[in-house]
């Protein structure tokens, strides 16, 4: 056929950025350098650049922050690639069921209700996150755990103390423990985290509760290295927590 | 002035009027009590400064002493006052012998009031004199090297440590910074003392000590005189050591202090009758020494929805603007806040922002107001976080904003970088220039979305602050009508650092600066 | 120095606790692995986090990886059992679920680079050790998370190597002194049998706060020191001389107790892991007349130390090694660098 065109195929083993054209790798980078602005500054970004992986790198503008430093944005063609067909994220592995059929769920193999509090710990003053999973309203369209039948959702807002947390779950005798960290600064969410862990166990109630975090730097493998029983990230609901929690319930034989 | 957004100056006098019985009110109970935080600022005025062996700072050290032995009513002026008469020694050697266990302040012989208040004055006098130089050096830069113009841009340091803070700080001072706020370490506000000497380890910000306070304003100047520009420093006083901060800050000349009669209550759950106390003493000296407070309405919206609870930012304001009349403070200084923190999806988001931005500024003419960027809805997608600070950067240039702290498009991830605070400096300055004079060139339509949403949330605050009259501050908080954050009068922290004082309760402080002594 | 043959003779299980993320856990869990090789000891490794991965998921750092002797017995969940170099033969799938999948005892059966992970939960671990050594482990080492130290607790493990190092801060005094502190914690004086030994531990059944009010028992209807400082300080009066909190013992409980009170009576804790103050504010608190004391304290046979932090800086080795080990004169400090 005379008039046949070669399209190029996605080749998920080979993965590289997308700019207008298939496989053009095209990428762009801002960042500062501690030198003074000039030629030789944009040669040291260009450079950079290529050792960052990118080719024909062009260093489209740079600008003096103060006589030390330079900024620049950097366009170039990435020279890497990802095989796509092999990644494997931990993730939290659940067979998520919604609202109504948590509600069954709960109705046919806990049979009672279960109770869960949660709050935004620390200094962290966010709210969005947990009153996401928890608030009625919920978020894009998914309903939050008060709304959920046989689930008792206690919200405790914002820079709540780890302590508060505990000590409300105690006095409730929560089934579950959320803990929403949204904005940090310099890893304190961490040092937040293992701090809630490292009390529960001081109080012995660590293998009396499922211990959940969540907000946007969080991972189910970081949940694993902090010692929690499940992370979950962006773009997760409350139906995805109630039902790892529920499930967790009856793995763990918490009836 | 005519009022552009059509609001009824009489409902304004109504709402403030309410306001200044609610301050006045509260200002009873003030005068009836101390804290160990406010006494901790006399003795740091007086010159007591350092820390013991196990590094507790020797204020406290006195005051815990006293308090131990019931003596606090009286005031640690006194107790001071009659240790000098007593044991012939200055204030500083009278402390380091009570951390040394050497000496115990309240078992010695002891004099009438009269002579150990007569004893103290000449410290107080010196104490006194310092504050005044430094509000004179501060009039003689702007008198010489001049400032930034407004709105002033404002910007945060926060790394940790401040020797990295200075390089910061400077750099963002060439780039055009007026303001810079030297962000603090996490959970300070909580601690009940203020740590001592130059730190290098923070989180997510640096411990406010003196001499970082020092180290800062001495970089500041050095970077003010090079650009031909008085650059302000910012601190926090605020947490449980409002007024000892306060007093810092007046000591090694800060310019401006955030400082909120009641967001410890809210935000940091510290108790509202120590919060009350310790904010009187702090606006007192910060009324003195000319330093603009900020106080903290922009939270309410990172808690609250800001457009269903825009008129819980009015009440407090006009709440904030009454308490600071009460410690003298000048219009001048009440830096009142609000935020830019609307849903970006709601349609004419911009057009309620610009409407209660403008209310701010008509209500408050004088006021230095202080305009927060949008942090709540900052999603990590640094470009649209950009042009959610463009908006931000129009409604302040519009509406005549005074403190314009910057939004940054990386809001949500991390503390700024160097090239996004130079972003978002030439976000603003691009935005203010080109931008200049809209405010009085635009007038609003009669009966149009921008006056209906103003007027609505100036008669929903009226109504607020009428049924806080009726309740009562303390009963109000109780029930989260601010910022939907409920607090117990009995409950939070330090409220056992609070003590009804008796009869003959002395700080020769309060009077001489409410006075405004030379 | 052969620490391990020392260790082996005295204990079954040993944590490593960290003072801080990057301490240096696992490179003295190396270290302790090659002795083990070099001596033909056959040992049980576990870890409350995650090791020998190649990268650290907080910091995005390297992290060292694990080689593990032939005959090892070693935790790993399902999810990391593909990702071992080494030849690993199932021996049992535990009850124990972990974020990466349920966790499965292996032995080693060829040598080689291995993920390892075991439950998040330290009563789990308790458990896990068990199984270990009977599945012919000489000896078990349970490798801590970031700078979780409630698997310090002794019930969990006979005795602790305390990794420290430049991480924790950029003056060395205070890496010393922070070090020094948490040892300090771990060897409080053990409350001594008697009269009040007896009661507490008769009457301690259900996690209740207990006082001792001339002579007597008093049980609290509060099973938690958290938030309950003011109970405490309105409950201990002139005659009260113990306060026994079960669980966690905080700074902000012992802001709200009247510093005259806390002065007159001694507090007793399960252990040293219950105390949650930093080492300043502890400093302060024993000069105002803190007095604790523990039913048992924690065993440190270690401590190792890291000169390098992973932000770039970094001590001379001797010197580090030297400060500590003068400020801790009684227990081995080991360079795991060198």
């Amino acid at each position: 056929m005379a008039d046949k065109t070669a399209v190029a195929q996605i080749d998920l083993t080979k993965v590289k950025p997308y700019g207008d054209t298939l496989n053009d790798g095209m990428t762009e980078v801002a960042f500062t350098l501690p030198v003074p602005y000039g030629d030789e500054a944009s040669e040291a970004a260009k450079i950079l650049a290529k050792k960052m992986g990118l080719d024909e790198p062009n260093v489209v503008y740079s600008k003096a922050m103060t006589p030390e430093y330079t900024f620049f944005v950097v366009y170039g063609k990435c020279q890497h690639t990802v095989d796509y067909t092999t990644i494997k994220v931990a993730k939290v592995d659940v067979d998520v069921m919604d609202r109504l059929e948590c509600a069954e769920y709960i109705k046919e193999n806990i049979k009672r209700p279960v109770v869960i509090v949660g709050a935004s710990t620390g200094t962290d003053a966010h709210t969005v996150g947990i009153d996401a999973i928890m608030n009625m309203k919920g978020f894009h369209g998914h309903f939050g755990l008060e709304r959920y039948e046989g689930i008792e959702a206690y919200n405790l807002g914002s820079q709540v103390p780890n302590e508060e947390l505990i000590a409300k779950a105690k006095e409730l005798n929560a089934d579950a423990i959320l803990v929403s960290q949204t904005v940090t600064q310099k890893d304190i969410h961490i040092d937040n985290l293992t701090n809630m862990v490292e009390l529960l166990e001081a109080e012995g109630m660590r293998d009396k509760v499922i211990l959940v975090c969540g907000g946007p730097r969080i991972s189910h493998e970081l949940a694993q290295e902090l010692g929690y029983d499940a992370g979950f990230g962006q773009h997760k609901y409350a139906e995805d927590v109630a039902s790892f929690v529920l499930t967790e319930i009856v793995n763990r034989n918490m009836l | 002035m005519t009022s552009k957004l059509n609001l009824d100056p009489k409902k304004v006098d109504h709402a403030r009027s309410s306001a200044r019985k609610i301050a006045e009110s509260m200002q009873e109970f003030i005068d009836r009590h101390t804290t160990v935080s406010t006494e901790r600022t006399v003795l740091r005025l007086l010159g007591v400064d350092g820390v013991d062996e196990v590094d507790t700072p020797l204020p406290n050290v006195v005051v815990d002493q006293i308090l131990e032995a019931g003596g606090l009513p009286r005031g640690v002026a006194y107790w001071m006052g009659n240790a000098m008469i007593q044991t012939g020694k200055e204030p500083q050697e009278i402390a380091e012998e009570m951390a040394a266990g050497k000496l115990d302040i309240t078992k010695l012989p002891l004099a009438p009031a009269k002579e150990a208040e007569e004893k103290i004055m000449p410290k107080v006098m010196d104490a006194l004199k310092v504050i005044r130089a430094q509000t004179e050096k501060r009039n003689q830069y702007l008198a010489t090297i001049g400032e930034g113009r407004r709105p002033y841009l404002y910007v945060i340091v926060a790394t940790g440590n401040i020797y990295e803070d200075v390089v910061q700080a400077q750099a963002a001072a060439r780039q055009g910074a007026d303001i810079i706020a030297v962000i603090r370490t996490t959970a300070q506000s909580l601690l009940d003392y203020v740590p001592f000497g130059p730190t290098t380890e923070g989180f997510g910000g640096t411990y406010a000590t003196q001499e970082n306070f020092r180290i800062m304003r001495k970089a500041l100047d050095e970077v003010g005189e090079e650009v031909g520009r008085y650059i302000r420093l910012c601190n926090y006083s605020s947490g449980m050591c409002m007024p000892e901060i306060a007093a810092m800050g007046a000591i090694e000349r800060l310019d401006v202090m955030l400082n909120d009669a009641l967001y410890g209550i809210l935000f940091r759950d510290i108790n509202m009758q120590r919060t009350l106390v310790d904010q009187y003493f702090s606006r007192v000296i910060i009324g003195y020494c000319d330093i603009i407070f900020n106080s903290g309405e922009d939270n309410y919206l990172t808690t609250d929805d800001a457009y269903e609870n825009a008129h819980t930012v009015l009440a407090s304001q006009l709440i904030n603007e009454q308490f600071a009349v009460l410690a003298n403070v000048k219009e001048e200084q009440m830096g009142l806040g609000h935020a830019f923190e609307m849903d970006p999806d709601i349609e004419n988001g911009f057009l309620y922002e610009l409407a209660q931005a403008i209310m701010a500024r008509e209500i408050f003419p004088n006021a230095p107001l202080k305009y927060m960027p949008p942090t709540k809805y900052m999603t990590g997608n640094i470009f649209k976080g950009n042009v959610q600070d463009a908006l931000f950067n129009m409604i302040a240039i519009w509406s005549g904003q005074s403190l314009q702290l910057l939004g940054m498009l990386t809001e949500a991830i991390h503390t700024p970088h160097m090239h996004d605070r130079y972003l978002s400096i030439e976000n603003a300055q691009y935005i203010f220039n080109n931008m200049r004079d809209i405010g009085s060139e635009v007038e609003f339509k009669e009966g149009g979305i921008i006056q209906t949403r103003a007027q609505q949330t100036l008669e929903k605050a009226d109504a607020l602050l009428s049924e806080i009259v009726e309740e009562g501050l303390f009963s109000t908080i109780e029930q989260g009508k601010f910022g939907g954050v409920k607090r117990p009068r009995d409950g939070g922290k330090g409220l056992n650092g609070v003590c009804v004082k008796d009869d003959e309760y002395f700080n020769p402080f309060i009077p001489l600066m409410l006075g405004g002594a030379e | 120095m052969y620490l391990l043959e020392e260790l082996s003779q005295k204990y079954k299980r040993i944590s490593i606790v960290g003072m801080a993320k990057n301490a240096g856990k696992t490179t003295a869990l190396n270290y302790l692995i090659e002795e083990a090789m070099d001596e033909g000891l056959t040992l049980g490794i576990t870890s409350t986090g995650r090791d020998g991965e190649g990268t650290d998921v907080v910091t995005g750092t390297d992290k060292p990886r694990v080689f593990l002797d032939t005959d090892t017995i070693v935790s790993v969940p399902t999810q990391l059992y593909e990702l071992a170099d080494a030849g690993l033969e199932i021996l049992k799938m535990t009850d124990y679920g972990s974020s990466l999948g349920q966790i499965m005892l292996c032995r080693v059966a060829s040598s080689g680079y291995v993920q390892i992970a075991g439950p998040v939960i330290n009563a789990n671990h308790i458990e896990l050790c068990e199984e270990m050594l009977a599945l012919g482990a000489q000896m078990v080492l349970i490798d801590g998370a970031i700078d979780r130290k409630s698997i310090a607790a002794p019930g969990t493990s006979d005795a602790i190597i305390l990794s420290t190092g430049a991480v924790l801060s950029r003056k060395m005094a205070k890496v010393v002194e922070e070090t020094a502190h948490t040892v300090a914690l771990y060897r409080l004086p053990v409350l001594e049998s008697g009269q009040d030994r007896d009661l507490i531990e008769e009457h301690a059944i259900n996690d209740q706060i207990i006082l001792i009010r001339d002579g007597k028992p008093v049980l609290l209807d509060v099973t938690t020191g958290l938030g309950a400082g003011s109970i405490l300080d309105s409950e201990i009066d002139d005659l009260t001389t113990h306060v026994f909190v079960p669980g966690a013992f905080t700074a902000s409980t012992v802001a709200d107790i009247n510093p005259k009170k806390l002065k007159n009576v001694t507090f007793v804790l399960k252990d040293p892991t219950k105390i949650f103050i930093g080492a300043t504010l502890w400093g302060q608190l024993r000069k105002k007349g803190l007095n604790i004391k523990v039913l048992e304290n924690i065993e440190v046979a270690a401590i190792t130390v890291n000169p390098t932090a992973p932000a770039g800086y970094r001590f001379d080795h001797r010197e580090l090694v030297d400060a500590m080990q003068k400020a801790i004169p009684d227990i081995p400090v080991i360079d795991v660098m060198l």
